[in-house]
C-alpha cells in the first residue's frame, strides 16, 4: 500500500511557544520560509503528515510574498495544506485553485437567537427533529430550490443579495457577511454548463461530510464587552451552519485544475506538486478561474442564506414570531481575495489564498460594514460536534503577520476510515447523548466518520491562535443539536 | 470485467479523505477498474442495473491528466445528471499529437435514492499523489478522492 503519512524529517525551528520556521534553505525552490503556527501541544500531530512539506512547496510559488503560512489546525491537504494562507504579488504571483480548495467558500455562519437554552431545552428534541425536517442534507437528497439557468446565473452574479431579492434574507443581513456576500468580479459565463448542471438543484443543501447545521448554546463568556457589542449572552441558543459551494463549486475546481495544467509550461511555472497547479494572476486563465471563483462563493453565500431562512421558519413556528434569529457573522475559510496589506515597507493590493483558513481581520479595516468598525470583524471557528466552537475577534497581530487569517476549525486527527473503525452510528448517536448532544444524520458514515476522536482538540488550537495574537477569544459555545448528511 | 488476481483495487487511507489504489493486466483495463474503485467509493455496485448505455470521450495532455478526467467524468455523471454505471468498456485508448484520448461505453441507470444508498459523496478526483505505473504483471494506478 502507498504510504501517504511520512514523519517529518526536515528543518523545523522554534521561533517561540507558537511559531516555527521551516527555512527557505530546506528547498532550493523555495522562495520565501514557511511559517508555521502551532503550539507545543499541536506540533507533534503535525509532524506525522504531508501538511509541512505541502507548507514548504507552497513556498515555492511564483509571487509569494513574505511567508509561507499555516495556521494551528493544519493537516494534509492537497497541494496547499489545510489551514494554509499564502499571499501573493499581483504582478508576479499566480494563483492557485487548490490554494483554494474544492469547496470554494466553504464557510461558516453563526445565527444568535434571543432565546435561553432553559427555555429551549423542553423542546430542543423537537427543534433538532424539525432542523433535520426542514434543511436538506446529504447525498441525493432534493433540494428545496430548483433554478433554471437564468435564475442560477443570478445567484452567481449576486449572491446573498439574490436571497435578500427573494425574501431569504434581509437587507441587514449583507452587513453581517464576508464580502457583504456578493463577491466583485464573479463571471457567471466562467462556469462552465457542467458545475451548473452539478449546482442547478442543490442551492439550500447542507451536503455531507464535514459539513453541518448546530444548535448551540455560548457555555463561556471571555470578552464581556465584545460579547454585548456581538449581542452574545452567556446560555444563548445559537445556530451554527458550516457549508460551501456543493458540486458547483467542485465542478469549477475540477475544470480549471484540468484546464491550467497544460498550459503551465507556456507560463514558464513548474510546481513540486501537481495539485498546486496555477496560473499568472493577471493571466487570461487566471483570471477566469477568479471570476468562476467569486461566482461559486456567491452560489456558497445564498446556500448559507437560504438554509438559515428555514432556520428561522422552525425558530419562528417552535418559539412564536419573538424568535427571530440574527445573523452575527458569515465567514469563508476556502477562498483567495484580493486585500491590501502591508508589504514590507510598502501598502499594496496582493492575492491572499486562504485554504481552511479564516479572515480575521481587526477594527478600522474597510472590508467590514459599519457595525464592526469598533469591535473587527467576528471569526467563526467551528471545532467538532461533540465538544465546542469558538468566536473570536480579529486583531492588528494578525493583519501584520499573517495577513489577516486564523484557523477555520479543529483539523483532522484521523482518517475517516480510521474513524468508522469498530464504530456504529448508533453508539455515537448514544455517546453524544451522553455528553448532551442530540444528534441526526441520513448516513451512517456523517456520524462515524465525524466522531469528536477524529478531530484536534479545538480548545488547543483555539489557545494557539489566542496566545499567538491572531485572534482574541470572544465567547465558547458547546453543541446541543447536530444535524449531519 | 470480474475482478481476478490480474486486476483489482483496493481503499486506501488519507488523513482527510480517501483513495484507492487499482492494478489490471493492461491500460484500458486500469482505466475500467478505476472507474469501478470509484463507484465502490459512492455506492455499492450490487445496486447499479445496466439499463441504458452511455457514451464517454475524454482527453489528456497525459496518460494521468486522462485517468484525472475520465474519473472527472464519472463524477459529473453522478451529481450533475444522476447517473450511475457498473459496466465499463474501454473502446480505444489513443495517442495523437501528444494528446491522450479515450472512448468508452458505461452502462448502468438513473440515480433512484431510495435504490442506491450513497455511501461517501465525492467532491472531486485529485492529483495528489495520482500516479499510474507500469510493472512487471501489468499496471497500477493510484488516485486519491477529495470527500
Amino acid at each position: 500500500m502507498m504510504r501517504t503519512n511520512t514523519k517529518w524529517d526536515g528543518i523545523l525551528r522554534q521561533v517561540d511557544d507558537y511559531r516555527y520556521v521551516i527555512p527557505r534553505a530546506y528547498k532550493s525552490q523555495m522562495r520565501v520560509d514557511a511559517l508555521i503556527y502551532s503550539s507545543p501541544e499541536l506540533i507533534g500531530q503535525v509532524c506525522h503528515d504531508l501538511s509541512l512539506e505541502q507548507a514548504a512547496n507552497v513556498a515555492t510559488l511564483p509571487g509569494v510574498l513574505d511567508h509561507a503560512l499555516a495556521m494551528p489546525d493544519m493537516h494534509q491537504g492537497y497541494g496547499f495544506p489545510i489551514g494554509g494562507v499564502a499571499a501573493m504579488d499581483l504582478e508576479t504571483g499566480v494563483v492557485s485553485p487548490g490554494g483554494v480548495g474544492f469547496d470554494i467558500n466553504c464557510g461558516v455562519r453563526l445565527l444568535v437567537s434571543p432565546l435561553s437554552i432553559k427555555e429551549v431545552r423542553p423542546r430542543l428534541e423537537e427543534l433538532v427533529q424539525q432542523l433535520f425536517k426542514s434543511v436538506p442534507a446529504g447525498t441525493g437528497s432534493d433540494g428545496r430550490i430548483n433554478l433554471n439557468t437564468k435564475q442560477l446565473d443570478r445567484v452567481l452574479e449576486c449572491g446573498a443579495q439574490w436571497a435578500v431579492e427573494e425574501g431569504f434574507a434581509k437587507p441587514g443581513d449583507l452587513d453581517h457577511t464576508e464580502e457583504f456576500g456578493k463577491m466583485k468580479g464573479a463571471d457567471a459565463s466562467a462556469v462552465s454548463d457542467r458545475a451548473k448542471k452539478r449546482g442547478h438543484s442543490q442551492l439550500g443543501t447542507l451536503g455531507s461530510g464535514n459539513h453541518f447545521l448546530e444548535v448551540q448554546q455560548v457555555q463561556q463568556i471571555f470578552e464581556k464587552e465584545i460579547a454585548d457589542e456581538f449581542g452574545i449572552f452567556d446560555g444563548q441558543v445559537c445556530i451554527m451552519i458550516h457549508c460551501g459551494s456543493r458540486g458547483l463549486g467542485h465542478q469549477v475546481c475540477t475544470d480549471y485544475v484540468a484546464s491550467i495544467k497544460p498550459l503551465m509550461s507556456n507560463f514558464g511555472v513548474s510546481v513540486p506538486d501537481r495539485e498546486l497547479v496555477c496560473a499568472p494572476i493577471r493571466s487570461p486563465e487566471g483570471q477566469r478561474y477568479l471570476g468562476a471563483m467569486a461566482a461559486s462563493a456567491n452560489f456558497a453565500w445564498a446556500n448559507r442564506q437560504c438554509i438559515s431562512h428555514w432556520a428561522q421558519q422552525v425558530f419562528h413556528q417552535l418559539f412564536g414570531k419573538q424568535a427571530t434569529l440574527a445573523l452575527l457573522y458569515d465567514v469563508a475559510h476556502n477562498m483567495a481575495k484580493f486585500e491590501q496589506h502591508r508589504v514590507g515597507s510598502e501598502e499594496k493590493m496582493v492575492l491572499v489564498h486562504r485554504k481552511g483558513a479564516t479572515r480575521a481581520f481587526p477594527a478600522g479595516r474597510e472590508e467590514l460594514a459599519r457595525i464592526f468598525q469598533k469591535t473587527g470583524q467576528p471569526v467563526i471557528i467551528p471545532g467538532d460536534m461533540g465538544r465546542a466552537s469558538y468566536i473570536l475577534v480579529g486583531t492588528e497581530r494578525a493583519l501584520a503577520e499573517t495577513f489577516g487569517s486564523v484557523c477555520h476549525g479543529a483539523g483532522r486527527l484521523m482518517s475517516r476510515t480510521q474513524a468508522r473503525k469498530g464504530r456504529q452510528a448508533q453508539d455515537v448517536i448514544a455517546e453524544l447523548r451522553s455528553r448532551g448532544v442530540i444528534a441526526k444524520a441520513t448516513t451512517r458514515e456523517g456520524l462515524t466518520e465525524e466522531v469528536p476522536e477524529a478531530y484536534k482538540s479545538i480548545d488547543e488550537v483555539i489557545e494557539a491562535v489566542h496566545a499567538s495574537g491572531l485572534a482574541r477569544r470572544v465567547a465558547r459555545l458547546k453543541p446541543v443539536g447536530v444535524i449531519k448528511g | 470485467m470480474p475482478e481476478t488476481l490480474a486486476s483489482g483495487f483496493e481503499v486506501l487511507d488519507h488523513p482527510a479523505d480517501m483513495g484507492f489504489r487499482a492494478w489490471a493486466p493492461t491500460l484500458t483495463d486500469l482505466f475500467a477498474v478505476c472507474a469501478r474503485a470509484l463507484t465502490s467509493v459512492l455506492v455499492d455496485p450490487e445496486s447499479i442495473r445496466a439499463h441504458q448505455a452511455e457514451s464517454v470521450e475524454v482527453f489528456g495532455d497525459d496518460v494521468e491528466t486522462l485517468l484525472y478526467n475520465w474519473l472527472a467524468e464519472i463524477i459529473y455523471l453522478f451529481d450533475g445528471e444522476k447517473k450511475l454505471f457498473c459496466e465499463f468498456s474501454i473502446l480505444s485508448h489513443r495517442i495523437s499529437d501528444g494528446t491522450e484520448f479515450l472512448q468508452a461505453e458505461l452502462k448502468g441507470e438513473n440515480y433512484h435514492r431510495e435504490k442506491h444508498e450513497i455511501k461517501t459523496y465525492v467532491k472531486a478526483i485529485t492529483f495528489h499523489q495520482l500516479k499510474i505505473e507500469h510493472t512487471q504483471e501489468g499496471y497500477t494506478a493510484q488516485v486519491f478522492l477529495d470527500i
